[in-house]
């Protein structure tokens, strides 16, 4: 069995000895009074903003962070100069994220090139169906595949230098050889252009149109989004970065903004 | 049908096997899910972390390019 043996959550993070920063005694949030020095006083103010909560400081963060990266790799393991995002290891830190009683809400940075659809697509629909709030986060690049994924959240943004790639699936170097693969092919295109119109506020007529342009893509047929293009096209809800991103997710957990840390009691 | 890459990508760049420098196993470690680079006389650094909690990201421990420690849960 591959996997961690702790029966529920997500691998749980790191406590006493292997957590410097750590507070040494268990306190909650806000009860510092300066009064001693907290050893990695630096790495303990990020850890807070992160979000612990009042209570135990053992446990896990109360946000989780999933990065989907290079390629979304799925039923066929890719050369491993590839960098990728594996989906049989995101699917059950997806469980786990959803299970655990912990955790609040879940942040999703992106910089991915695509990849496999199917996984992709599971990816997505995964995001899409958990319970607690989702944020994306796209930086670099949310290509292809990466914009379904992008727009499952609950809330989305971009950076504003990032960049969206909107494309017909069948113009990636597949070859169309037999109608049946045609077809195959146009349902996949459907169901990603459902998807994606389900999940935004894009029109569809506009998503295919985007989809389908010629001219702008050099040999080859779509459209590349550019930050606030994404935003006024309908498909991402906001322009930002890490800290709204962290705002955005924490105020949908119910978490509290947190603490100015560290300069109570001087 | 192998599989449909949806992806910038042209698949000569992805799918071709030269250039793989390094074997990289998929591991966990003390608990968490990690993958190791496997160098020429088999000592093993981590590659990258795979876990959706922030605060191990902060462990030293875990730090892209930390020796493995010999003492794993299992491959």
């Amino acid at each position: 069995m591959p996997w961690s043996q702790e029966p529920d959550g997500p691998e749980r993070a790191a406590t006493g000895e292997e957590a410097p920063g750590e507070p040494e005694t268990e306190r909650a949030e806000g009860e510092g009074d300066g009064a001693v020095p907290m050893r990695g006083a630096d790495a303990a103010t990020l850890l807070a903003s992160l979000g612990q909560a009042g209570g135990p400081t053992r446990g896990t963060s109360p946000i989780h962070v999933l990065t989907v990266i290079g390629q979304v790799e799925g039923h066929l393991i890719l050369p491993s100069k590839n960098k990728t995002t594996k989906y049989e290891h995101v699917i059950p830190q997806l469980v786990a994220i959803e299970q655990n009683p912990e955790v609040k809400g879940l942040l999703i940075l992106l910089n991915t090139v695509g990849g496999d659809i199917e996984a992709g697509l599971a990816i997505a629909e995964m995001i899409r169906s958990l319970s607690k709030p989702t944020v994306s986060l796209v930086l670099g690049g949310g290509h292809s595949i990466g914009v379904p994924i992008a727009v499952a959240a609950g809330y989305s943004l971009i950076a504003s230098t990032a960049t969206l790639t909107l494309h017909p699936i069948r113009l990636n170097g597949m070859v169309i050889g037999v109608p049946q693969t045609y077809e195959y092919l146009d349902k996949m295109q459907d169901r990603v252009i459902r998807f994606i119109v389900e999940n935004s506020r894009i029109p569809e007529g506009r998503l295919r149109e985007l989809m389908f342009r010629t001219g702008e893509l050099v040999r080859d047929v779509g459209t590349v989004l550019v930050g606030r293009e994404a935003v006024e096209a309908g498909l991402i809800d906001e322009v930002g970065g890490v800290e709204r991103a962290m705002q955005v997710v924490r105020e949908r957990a119910g978490l509290a903004s947190p603490a100015v840390q560290g300069s109570a009691g001087g | 049908m192998r599989g449909v890459f949806y992806t910038i990508y042209p698949p000569e760049v992805f799918l071709d096997e030269e250039g793989d420098a390094f074997s990289v196993l998929d591991m966990s470690v003390q608990g968490r899910r990690l993958l190791a680079a496997q160098g020429p006389d088999g000592a093993l650094t981590l590659e990258r972390l795979l876990s959706t909690d922030p605060r191990d990201y902060l462990n030293p421990s875990f730090q892209p390019g930390t020796p493995v420690p010999p003492a794993t849960d299992g491959v």
